[in-house]
């Protein structure tokens, strides 16, 4: 208890982050989905009070994730192994003011999630080293052909020597849910400051009402589906009938 | 222009999506099929999570079939006594095939008995359908408008005949001047709806074959009595995906039924051009050219052999 209140007393005389380095906004605090969306780019502004590298990691909701091969077996090309890898991001991005390689070695790029490379995925499964790998490699190339991993890290550009700037492409197929925003100063390859901030994707208007109504009262909305169906086809009639 | 689909959550090219529906609804209007065994792929072709496609375009089937309906009940073309018996053979099938698919689902590789019998579906009826017209036609000599069915038919009783007349619980169908054991059309619904709840598709490429080829129904009456039934089973269909899955998306399926609507309107008045063994051997060749599409998915390699599924 003592020892509690000691600790909570220091870290109030002497904040650790009293003069975060780093500080970020974004042009958009949460990315609306509507009728018209086709994908959008966000712009996400920071500024510094040190000048180093910055990197950028822009992660999407998680979710659990099969990866499935398909195999060979009498002729015919069918689903044969699969693993399953808990919480995945759904999308991830990554931007860097130079070759995120050059900014921090291996240890700290994994530690942080940071890059593609950097990533390790989990799974429950007990499978070998090399069979995980490819599939985790396979993974990745899937969610980069969907267009929800970036495939090179986009550029962070210093607009001056404390404020800096980066454009994040979300696709149309972008998934709908809670991701995080993290920033982070390196210096000669050490980690100075990381700050973080929370965003949403989320559905809006007619979008969010149809998408809402689907899931709370399936029933009628399949009725009513039906319904539009039926008096769609009487309209055409009625319209398309030649005299 | 582009449009979000809020359960797809993407967006497609509505233009596109317009057009597949005219193509199904044409189809449709002609040939008296649903067309979902076409909407299907496409629309998973487009990007469109497959519980999704298979639960929209059940609605899209409504839409077109309901057309065909309309148009061929006001000619007085719709066997409404024998699309009963299909639908009541229909609705025992669905429901049985509901607990198939859970026996198969534990079991595992459903995906693979599923594509398998569809590509078997689709190929054998298409090939007999398609060996069975172009003898018709090349065999005809009268022009092809001219309905030749039974001509190439009247040849001595064969064992399938024989059983035919064998089976008890006779029926008078006075619409198709027909008068059969009504086990023959309460089976072939029974097939069509197991088709409809495990393999997720329409069965009007089965039924149609059928009626002209087992239940020999007048073809003039096939097509409007198989859209009765496809029109039933989709709507019970897609009523099903929105309550036990969430997999009917509202905006897709209203762009789909815009066109085929439309498209639909242009079938049926093609189909007074397009007829008789023609008319088979289109159907005959697009069934074919779907089936072996599928099955050279089994069979090529695939370029990209892992697939990614969020659960």
């Amino acid at each position: 208890m003592m020892i509690r209140f000691a600790l909570t007393l220091l870290l109030s005389l002497f904040p650790l982050h009293v003069k975060a380095e780093l500080d970020i906004d974004i042009s958009e605090p949460t990315l609306e989905i509507s009728t018209g969306f086709n994908g959008d780019t966000l712009t996400l502004f920071g500024t510094s009070k040190q000048k180093g590298d910055i990197v950028i990691i822009v992660q999407g909701p998680q979710k659990d994730t099969m990866v499935r091969r398909k195999t060979d077996i009498i002729g015919l090309w069918i689903n044969a192994r699969s693993i399953t890898f808990h919480d995945i991001p759904q999308y991830y991005n990554v931007a860097s003011s130079r070759s995120i390689f050059d900014i921090a070695d291996t240890k700290t790029r994994i530690d942080n999630r940071i890059g593609i490379n950097s990533l390790i995925f989990e799974t429950p499964d007990d499978v070998p080293n090399e069979r995980h790998d490819r599939f985790q490699e396979a993974l990745i190339q899937n969610m980069q052909l969907a267009n929800l991993y970036s495939l090179t890290p986009d550029t962070v550009e210093y607009i001056n020597d404390t404020l800096f700037k980066t454009r994040i492409y979300m696709p149309s197929n972008v998934p709908v849910g809670d991701y995080e925003i993290e920033v982070f100063l390196f210096q000669n390859g050490k980690m100075i400051d990381r700050q973080s901030r929370p965003f949403q994707v989320e559905q809006v208007g007619l979008t969010a009402s149809i998408h809402d109504f689907a899931l709370s009262q399936p029933l009628s909305y399949g009725v009513i589906i039906i319904i539009i169906a039926i008096l769609s086809s009487l309209v055409a009639i009625l319209l398309l009938r030649r005299e | 222009m582009q449009i979000y689909l809020p359960l797809a959550e993407m967006s497609v090219q509505a233009e596109t999506v317009a057009f597949l529906g005219a193509i199904v609804g044409v189809i449709s209007g002609v040939f008296g099929v649903g067309g979902g065994f076409l909407t299907t792929p496409f629309l998973i072709f487009m990007g469109i999570p497959p519980a999704v496609a298979v639960g929209t375009q059940a609605s899209q089937l409504v839409a077109s079939s309901t057309t065909g309906v309309i148009g061929h009940w006001k000619k007085n073309n719709i066997d409404f006594k024998m699309a009963g018996i299909l639908l009541i053979g229909g609705f025992i099938g669905t429901i049985a095939g509901i607990f198939i698919f859970k026996i198969l689902q534990h079991f595992g590789q459903v995906d693979l008995m599923i594509s398998i019998l569809y590509v078997l579906f689709l190929c054998s009826i298409g090939g007999m359908m398609f060996y069975e017209s172009v003898t018709t036609l090349i065999h005809s000599r009268r022009p092809y408008t001219i309905d030749d069915t039974h001509s190439s038919h009247e040849q001595k009783p064969s064992r399938y005949a024989i059983l035919k007349e064998k089976l008890p619980y006779k029926m008078g169908f006075p619409n198709s001047k027909l008068y059969i054991s009504a086990i023959i059309p309460l089976t072939i619904g029974i097939l069509s709806g197991l088709m409809v709840s495990i393999m997720g598709i329409g069965a009007g490429f089965l039924i149609v074959p059928a009626m002209i080829y087992l239940l020999r129904m007048p073809p003039l009456l096939v097509a409007g009595t198989s859209l009765v039934q496809i029109m039933a089973t989709s709507a019970i269909a897609c009523i099903l995906h929105a309550v036990t899955n969430q997999t009917v998306d509202m905006i897709l399926a209203l762009i789909l039924i815009f066109g085929s609507v439309i498209g639909a309107q242009i079938g049926m008045r093609l189909s007074k051009y397009i007829k008789g063994a023609m008319a088979r051997f289109i159907l005959a060749s697009i069934i074919l050219l779907v089936g072996l599409r599928l099955g050279s998915d089994l069979l090529i390699p695939p370029a990209n052999l892992y697939s990614v599924i969020v659960q």
